[in-house]
């Protein structure tokens, strides 16, 4: 992510695949439907996985799932590359979402109900690179398994469940500043095991 | 609400990553983003944190169900895209409320600003409510609230009214034809004690069509009366003007 601001246009040429979401993104923001679809490809696997760790029923996962890649052709327009990747933009919004709808547990009660016979087979065509994943996981696990206990759970409180610092405080019987300090040197730590350098 | 946050001005800063990993209240996340535009050491480490806050999610990738991609497909060709921003972080989208939704908001607003008929809005009334109503989550749920109760506040020639909701423990503003300021002041909103004290309450400057939608901070069962001065850029600790609008909560 860019601290130092970089042009879209001077950026070189031989994008890899997280520059490849932030074209298709930027060409999405025209309107352009045929790049919005191959966005789709590259993103949708990322946004239904977080979704579906965080909301966990795979029916109201597919919802939010759906919900998000819709709000991001409808705001596309409004993603500015300077302040970060496309993935990161994208992926922000999808936990946003999750954590919305975590946070309102009696919508989600009812909307069991409503969409408990929605068909959540996988769609193997759309299986993206297992490895690639796996590798990642590793990463963010041995990240996660690096930081001290309390900053650990603190994290994990709130990606995963969609505390916020007041809860997870509370859960964790520590200060409220205290707790803002832990998500902070658990990210900042997160940050620098995982190589996060844009 | 939460005075502790509240009341605690001198470390958001530290929300950055409680920001990043969601960890925030509605009422904290609005007034984090009212702090990001005027702090770039915040924005330069929230963009780090999201980034770092990304690859945790990137890593729980799953196969979408199958038929997601033609329903997301379907859904898109009938959604229009919303217009490019230019005050706002992308980080600071509103929660996008649903079709019926935004037309209770549109209904609350035009009772709200008392500018509009009770039927026929134009499209332009539509489009302001429209960007109105994108300025945050926070404005949206208490205009929404079944509980909302709204007061009139005369402020010169403008029109301003306060909409507060118990059951959201929280209370914005919303104004009209609210003139300008010199680029050396803002407006600033107090919450006043029963004792009189003045508690800063968040500063706002009107949008070019002189319409404002504002979170009002701070503790609401302590909050007597709600007044606006014209304040320094930046904001005061304690009001340097006198009111120009203000109205009893009681």
């Amino acid at each position: 992510m860019a601290v130092t601001v970089t042009p879209f246009d001077a950026q070189p040429a031989t994008a890899g695949d997280a520059d490849a979401v932030t074209r298709l993104l930027l060409l999405t923001a025209r309107g352009d439907e045929a790049a919005f679809r191959q966005l789709y490809d590259q993103v949708a696997g990322a946004v239904y996985g977080l979704v579906k760790r965080i909301v966990r029923n795979p029916a109201q996962s597919e919802e939010v799932a759906q919900e998000v890649l819709v709000e991001v052709w409808r705001l596309a327009t409004r993603f500015d590359p300077e302040r970060g990747t496309g993935k990161t933009w994208i992926l922000t919004l999808a936990h946003r979402r999750a954590v919305d709808r975590v946070r309102s547990s009696q919508a989600a009660t009812d909307r069991d109900t409503r969409y408990g016979v929605a068909n959540h087979e996988p769609d193997h065509d759309q299986v993206s690179d297992e490895a690639q994943v796996r590798i990642e996981q590793r990463q963010v696990r041995r990240a996660l398994g690096e930081l001290t206990e309390v900053q650990r759970t603190a994290v994990e409180l709130a990606y995963y469940k969609g505390f916020t610092h007041q809860q997870v405080a509370q859960t964790l019987d520590i200060p409220l500043g205290t707790a803002k300090t832990r998500l902070r040197d658990g990210l900042i730590h997160l940050r620098d095991a995982m190589g996060v350098t844009s | 609400m939460n005075n502790q946050t509240f009341n605690d001005d001198t470390d958001i800063h530290l929300l950055v990553a409680a920001y990043a990993l969601d960890a925030v209240d509605d009422v904290e996340r609005a007034r984090f983003e009212r702090h990001l535009p005027t702090c770039e050491s915040c924005r330069n480490e929230l963009a780090e944190m999201a980034a770092t806050v990304a690859r945790i999610g990137a890593a729980d990738e799953s196969a979408p169900p199958a038929g997601m991609r033609d329903a997301v497909m379907a859904s898109v060709v009938k959604t229009p895209q919303a217009l490019p921003r230019t005050h706002m972080t992308d980080f600071a989208e509103a929660k996008r409320p649903n079709r019926a939704v935004r037309w209770l908001t549109v209904a609350a607003v035009a009772l709200a600003i008392g500018s509009v008929g009770a039927v026929g809005y134009g499209y332009q009334q539509h489009q302001q409510v429209e960007s109105i109503t994108a300025q945050s989550a926070l404005v949206t749920s208490v205009l929404m609230a079944p509980d909302a109760q709204l007061r009139q506040m005369p402020m010169g020639d403008a029109t301003s009214t306060i909409v507060m909701s118990p059951s959201e423990g929280a209370a914005v503003m919303v104004a009209s034809n609210v003139p300008a300021l010199p680029a050396d002041q803002v407006y600033e909103l107090w919450t006043l004690t029963a004792d009189g004290d003045a508690r800063p309450a968040g500063i706002w400057t009107p949008g070019t069509s002189g319409s404002a939608a504002v979170p009002i901070e701070g503790d609401l069962a302590t909050t007597a009366a709600v007044a606006v001065t014209v304040e320094p850029a930046g904001g005061s600790a304690k009001p340097t003007s006198k009111p120009i609008a203000s109205v009893s909560m009681a």
